[in-house]
């Protein structure tokens, strides 16, 4: 915990100073040391949350019975408008302060090709072999409607993605975490939202069983200010 | 004493720039099969293009031509050559708004709900713009950034904004089309003017002054062995 909270003072120390600072900030997250509480999950019990039972199954059947999870992964984001890269916590708990938190992130997949998904565990070990991975639920680029302004302003339209017609839960990706590219602010489709279950309907108040999650809808943010300039630059 | 400010701050202004899109376009966009519904009200528009509301006069009168420029913005009381009148803010859109002239210059053949929605896009891309958000170069703003920022800026209140709303003459809305770009060309920023920041330490003197005895030469040391 204090090796991490050391690096996160360098990260912090060496943005405001610039490169003037005599231990090298990390650059990539391949450089960050993955600390943190861990704790010892049976594969078993992942069996039962619904949403991670394939990824269970393929555990067990590589005959791994434990992994060890964590709340947060630290990542250096990078950003595709070339700004410099910094730190990120990528979140999957479903308590944080007494609240859930399951950041939206957006990754290279294998093929090369960028996704976005959301996180749903924290990964640290399988079995005895360390591994820094995320599981994450998938999101799949969607057509937008015709004319649609947000889309105009570079919002993507986004869904969960299915491997197959019959499946309840979202597809799960497990992305290492240097190839996690940054967090992503990811809005609800409030239109979608309000047609179908009214104005004052939250994702929070509306019911989610497997037939409301395939039509529901989400945009990606590009307002959201992940690099920003300095409003105090003199401290 | 203590308690937060009522009216939205700076900073949560801010924040909510960036959702707004969003909720704009929950709050307003027509249903899905609304294409196909019979056209009515807001939503859709008129063949002819007639202008029908006066409240937008000096905006509206213009159409296409020189739009406003003789009009200083505000509107004098009859009888009293000090007084100005004191203008309705806050109304929404009029319902002929989609078949005035002004309207379909801006906006061409878009319905008034995505009308509304770009307003709020553009001003959350302005808001972005200004504050350096997601450019790989946040400490330079060149002559040619700041021209495009202007020209934003002017397309948000004059074109938009007026269009929709009618005329608004606010001190803010004037700063942001008259007087950003010459801000930022002369300072290149918009806060070396912000006091606000050496405002708030004098709360944490007045707090050290408070703890002292208040009694000769002695104070200063004592505020010094606040910190």
């Amino acid at each position: 915990m204090l090796r991490e909270i050391e690096e996160v003072d360098i990260v912090e120390a060496s943005e405001a100073v610039g490169a003037d600072v005599a231990v090298a900030a990390p650059t990539r997250t391949a450089d960050l040391s993955f600390s943190g509480r861990g704790q010892r999950v049976a594969v078993v019990d992942l069996l039962s949350a619904p949403e991670l039972q394939k990824f269970a199954a393929r555990l067990a059947m590589d005959g791994i019975h434990w992994l060890t999870v964590n709340n947060t992964a630290r990542i250096i984001a990078q950003f595709e408008w070339g700004a410099a890269g910094h730190l990120q916590f990528v979140r999957a708990t479903a308590s944080l302060m007494r609240k859930a938190w399951y950041s939206f992130i957006k990754y290279n997949c294998s093929g090369g090709e960028v996704r976005w998904g959301r996180a749903q565990r924290v990964v640290r070990s399988l079995g005895r072999q360390a591994r820094s991975c995320v599981v994450v639920q998938r999101l799949r680029r969607v057509e937008a409607r015709s004319g649609c302004l947000l889309t105009a302003y570079g919002c993507v339209r986004l869904a969960w993605d299915f491997d197959s017609v019959g499946d309840s839960f979202p597809s799960l990706d497990v992305v290492d975490t240097t190839d996690i590219l940054r967090l992503e602010d990811v809005q609800v489709d409030w239109r979608h939202l309000s047609d179908s279950h009214g104005l004052r309907a939250m994702p929070s108040t509306v019911a989610s069983p497997p037939i409301e999650r395939r039509p529901r809808r989400f945009f990606s943010n590009p307002f959201y200010p992940w690099t920003s300039r300095n409003l105090a630059p003199t401290l | 004493m203590k308690e937060k400010q009522a009216t939205m701050t700076g900073r949560s202004r801010r924040h909510f720039l960036l959702f707004s899109p969003f909720m704009v376009a929950g709050l307003i966009g027509p249903p899905d099969d609304a294409a196909t519904a019979p056209s009515s009200g807001l939503g859709r528009r008129t063949a002819t293009a007639v202008r029908t509301r006066p409240s937008v006069s000096a905006v509206t009168a213009g159409a296409q031509t020189d739009v406003g420029m003789d009009d200083d913005g505000w509107v004098c009381v009859d009888g009293d050559d000090l007084a100005v009148e004191d203008e309705p803010l806050g109304e929404m859109p009029d319902p002929d708004l989609a078949t005035s002239a002004q309207y379909l210059a801006v906006f061409k053949d878009k319905l008034v709900h995505d009308a509304v929605l770009e307003l709020f896009c553009k001003a959350a891309e302005l808001g972005g713009h200004l504050l350096g958000d997601n450019i790989a170069d946040t400490t330079t703003i060149t002559k040619m950034d700041v021209r495009a920022i202007e020209a934003e800026a002017e397309t948000l209140g004059v074109d938009y904004l007026q269009t929709l709303y009618g005329r608004i003459n606010t001190t803010k809305i004037h700063r942001l089309i008259y007087h950003l770009g010459d801000e930022l060309r002369a300072r290149g920023n918009l806060w070396q003017g912000d006091a606000s920041l050496n405002e708030s330490l004098h709360g944490a003197c007045k707090r050290m002054y408070k703890r002292t005895n208040k009694r000769g030469p002695g104070v200063s040391l004592q505020m010094m062995r606040c910190e």
